[in-house]
This record gives C-alpha cells, structure tokens and sequence, in this order.
C-alpha cells in the first residue's frame, strides 16, 4: 500500500513543460520532415494509394475509421489525409490548441501506417507511441503559441503533471531494452565475430552507400559497434534505476551514491547520439534515427535544461 | 502532500498503459515446435546457442527443456495482456515492436530493372549503380527500399508482378522507343571481411523471379 501511495505521489508531481515542450517541437518536426520526404520522393502515392483510384500499384486491405471518412487510399483521399497530418504537425510544433495537434496527427498517422505496414519500420510505432503521450501531457503549455496568446509570454513555466515525461522515458527505455533483448542471433555475440553490422551494411534495402572495400577494411569497427550496440541497447533500463536513484537522492545506500556521481544518463545520450548519428550517416532507416532523439529532451529536469540554457 | 481520487485513478492508468507497453514489446519468442524448427534460420540459431550450452555443460536436450519451460508460460502471459491491451494500443497507437536487425539475414537480395532498347538490355535502376539511376529518388527512398526489401526475401510475389507492371507502364511513357522491361532479384553472398577487403567486389547470385513486361507507349 505504502508502494501506491508513493507511485500515486510520484505520477502527481509536477515541475514545468520545458522537456515536454522540446519533445513536442522535435517529433513534430520528425513528423513534417518524414513526410515531405514522401512527397519530394514522389513515393507518397506509389506506397500508399490504390491501383485503380490512386496512382499506386496495387489494392489494400487495411482501413481506418479516419482512412474512411477521408475517400480512401484514392489520390483525393490521400491528398486530404496527407492535409491533415500536415496541419496537425504544424499545430503539435507551433504548440498550437493544445493537445488537438498531436492527436490529429497521430490519428492520421494511424491511418497512413495501416494502409502498407510492409512500407514502414519500427519508427512509425515509435513516432505514434510519442504523438499520444504528447496528446496526455501539457507539452503545449510552454514554447508555443497557445502560451502567447494565454500569458502574452513565449514561455509559462508553471509547473504541470510530469508523468507524460516519465513515460517516454519509460519508452526510451523499453524500446532499446527490449530491441536489445530481440538480437539473439548469434552475429551479435563473440561466437558470431561481432558480426552483425558488417552484415546489416550489407544489406540492400538499408544501406545508404555501396562501401566496397572500406567496409571490409573497416571490420574491426564494426566489430566494435556491434558489442556496444547490443550491450548499450540491453542495459537500457538501468536509466530508469538510475533516475530512481536521483528521485531518492536522501536515502542511504553505496549503489544509490555512485549512481548518482556518475549520473549514467549522460553516458547513455552521448552513445545513443553517436550511434544514430553513425546509423543515419551509414544507412536509409527513413525516420528512425531522428524520432528517437526526438525524445531525448524528456531524458533531463525542466531545471536541468534551464540550467543549460533550454 | 494528500492524494486525491483523480491521483489514484491517473496513477492506475499510468500503470496499465506500462502494462499494455511493456508487454507488447517482450519478443514473442517460437513456439520452439515443429514448424519453428523447420526454419533453417532458427535451426542454426538454435544449433549456436545449444553449442554454447554444451560448452557449459548443458545437453541440447536439457537445454531445449529449459527453454520451453521458460517460453510457453512467456508467450502465455505476453498474449494475455496484449490481447486484454489491443483497443487500447490500436486506437490510441501504442503498439510496440522492435526487433531491429535481431537476426541478419545472410541471403539479402535487391530488387534490378533492366531496360531493352534496340535489342538490347541495359540497367535501368540498380541500387548502388552509379548509372542506373531511374526514379533514383522513388527507389531510394526508405518506404519503397523497405517494400522492396520484402519483394527480395520473396514475400507476396504477386504483389511484386503488380509492382512490375507498375514499372513497365512508367518506363513506357519515360522512354517511348524501349520495347521490354526487365525486372529481377539478386540476392547478395556477404564475402568474408577480409575478402571484401580485398576484393572491393561483393559477389551476387544468378537473377531469380526473372519478370518480363512488354512496354506500350498507349498505356
């Protein structure tokens, strides 16, 4: 009972949008830019609208009660539902009518991915997952221009429930966990040769140049990346024991101390900056990258950032 | 500080919502049955893993014991809560997912089309081709090399005729002479690191799922 309460009191404090407010700019940004791509790619319509009333290749199944309302997988449907996530994303990063941005985007969104899921990647669910906990959090309250027009002021930094924040950092945390957990094959291990990236740049689909000869040569790197990227990924969650540790800063304790000295979430960003940074330079993974780092603002305290000059 | 009821209940729905979260994103692992065993993939995976715990003294027999032990009651309670956690994650777009590149695949392929102009065929867009840069931006971009990508794993090969089809009626408006398209799959043979080194060659197999298309201007 003692442990609800405290869960209860941890899930009602409240501290200012600051972190929330950059998540919200930044996914909206990821969800302008993903898009657009479509469009300058000239894929938007190949990928996702019908043979017969689009200028797509083939049929689909998939429906949505938005997809419907909007003239399906049309040229005309699609036109209207590519508006929408347009406006709403515009919305979500001006921070404008609070959390209507967000979820006209992520109901969009949800109709554009249930058409062709061969055509999308894990970065669609994260870029929904995001848009709805944006949509529960007052994201909008700061930075934005709902703020403008209530306070007259760009920024309001009265304190606000923080939850939302706690769980993309849950979802940070479950999303690398758990990926990390999924690389089973033995191409990640020692028993494999670290083989894993050399094998995942030689893929096709994914790789963004044709590396020839430097990607052999460059082996033993790769070697590298895959241990660290399998151990990384898999020991994610110790951020959230590290962030309990910070919560709970009074108590005693010898791990609780050396936790919070070395303050594991720095080391965790950097790497995790790093190798998106690498897997975006090195393969096409659309959105992926960018939509992670998206929510890597919510990693830090409102006072933390201000600190920094955020 | 005291708690009201709307802290209590936003609380209990925090803790669903992990719920519905955490459990959609714990790999479903095999059945570990017949038909997963049947898969050379997950065959050789689990050679590698029974290897490992032979080394340590564990049985393959044992150790494929203990796994099932630890498995089946895992997918049951897994598919429990996603299944009680559905409307939520499909209506409001929590579902999870991310096995990123958890098993590579040893055979990619990619996905060529060629052209036939006087008689003769030349590539029309091949990814990596320095001159077969047709729609280069369309097949380059992440949603269609993903589609393609599941064309060249030889999933949903009617879908792939249709793409050819889609092909062959946009080759014929670009290039009013050529006569056919071709379009195919090479699958790739990852070489040893020092062999690419090397080498700077990444060899590739004969084309399969080989699809001819006449092209007419008129379409």
């Amino acid at each position: 009972m003692k442990r609800w309460q405290s869960f209860v009191a941890l899930m009602a404090h409240r501290e200012a949008p600051t972190a929330l407010a950059w998540v919200r700019i930044a996914v909206g940004l990821v969800v302008l830019q993903s898009f657009f791509e479509m469009w300058r790619t000239d894929s938007y319509f190949l990928v996702l609208s019908d043979r017969v009333t689009g200028e797509g290749f083939r049929s689909f199944a998939g429906t949505h009660w938005l997809l419907d309302l909007v003239g399906g997988t049309s040229t005309e449907g699609l036109t209207r539902l590519g508006l929408l996530v347009g406006v709403g994303a515009i919305a979500t990063v001006l921070g404008l009518g609070g959390p209507l941005g967000p979820l006209l985007t992520l109901q969009a969104c949800l109709a554009l991915f249930v058409i062709h899921p061969a055509s999308g990647g894990g970065h669609d669910r994260v870029i929904t997952n995001a848009l709805w906990l944006l949509v529960l959090s007052p994201a909008s309250r700061t930075l934005s221009l709902d703020s403008l027009i209530t306070t007259g002021k760009l920024q309001d930094l009265r304190p606000r429930p923080a939850w939302a924040r706690y769980l993309i950092i849950v979802q940070l945390a479950v999303i690398y966990g758990t990926t990390g957990m999924q690389k089973l094959g033995s191409d990640w291990f020692p028993w494999g040769d670290y083989r894993a990236i050399y094998l995942a740049l030689l893929v096709p689909a994914w790789s963004r140049w044709d590396l020839g000869a430097l990607l052999g040569q460059a082996y033993p790197l790769t070697q590298l990346g895959t241990a660290v990227t399998w151990w990384w990924e898999v020991t994610w969650p110790v951020v959230l024991l590290a962030f309990w540790f910070r919560k709970s800063r009074e108590q005693p304790g010898k791990l609780r101390a050396i936790f919070n000295r070395l303050d594991l979430r720095w080391a965790y960003a950097v790497i995790g900056v790093g190798m998106h940074t690498t897997v975006w330079v090195l393969m096409e993974l659309g959105p992926f990258s960018a939509i992670m780092l998206a929510l890597y603002p919510a990693l830090w305290h409102p006072d933390e950032l201000r600190r920094r000059g955020g | 500080m005291g708690l009201s009821g709307w802290d209590h209940l936003r609380a209990a729905f925090v803790a669903l919502h992990v719920a519905v979260v955490v459990a959609g994103s714990i790999p479903a692992p095999p059945a570990l049955d017949t038909k997963s065993l049947k898969k050379p993939e997950f065959a050789r995976q689990l050679a590698a893993w029974e290897a490992l715990a032979a080394q340590l003294g564990v049985g393959a027999a044992q150790f494929r014991e203990g796994l099932v032990t630890v498995v089946k009651p895992l997918r049951q309670a897994r598919a429990l809560v996603t299944e009680l956690g559905e409307p939520y994650a499909r209506c409001c777009g929590v579902a999870q997912g991310w096995s990123m590149f958890g098993t590579l695949n040893r055979a990619p392929g990619r996905v060529e089309v060629w052209l036939e102009e006087g008689g003769r065929f030349r590539p029309l867009t091949i990814p990596g081709h320095p001159e077969a840069t047709w729609r280069a931006a369309t097949f380059g971009s992440e949603r269609v090399r993903a589609m393609l990508n599941n064309y060249a794993n030889f999933n949903q090969p009617e879908i792939y005729a249709l793409l050819v089809d889609w092909i062959a009626r946009e080759a014929a408006r670009d290039f009013p002479e050529a006569t056919r398209v071709r379009a195919q799959i090479v699958k790739i043979e990852p070489p040893e690191p020092s062999e690419l080194a090397r080498t700077g060659v990444v060899p590739t197999a004969e084309p399969v799922r080989v699809l001819y298309r006449n092209l007419d201007p008129s379409q």
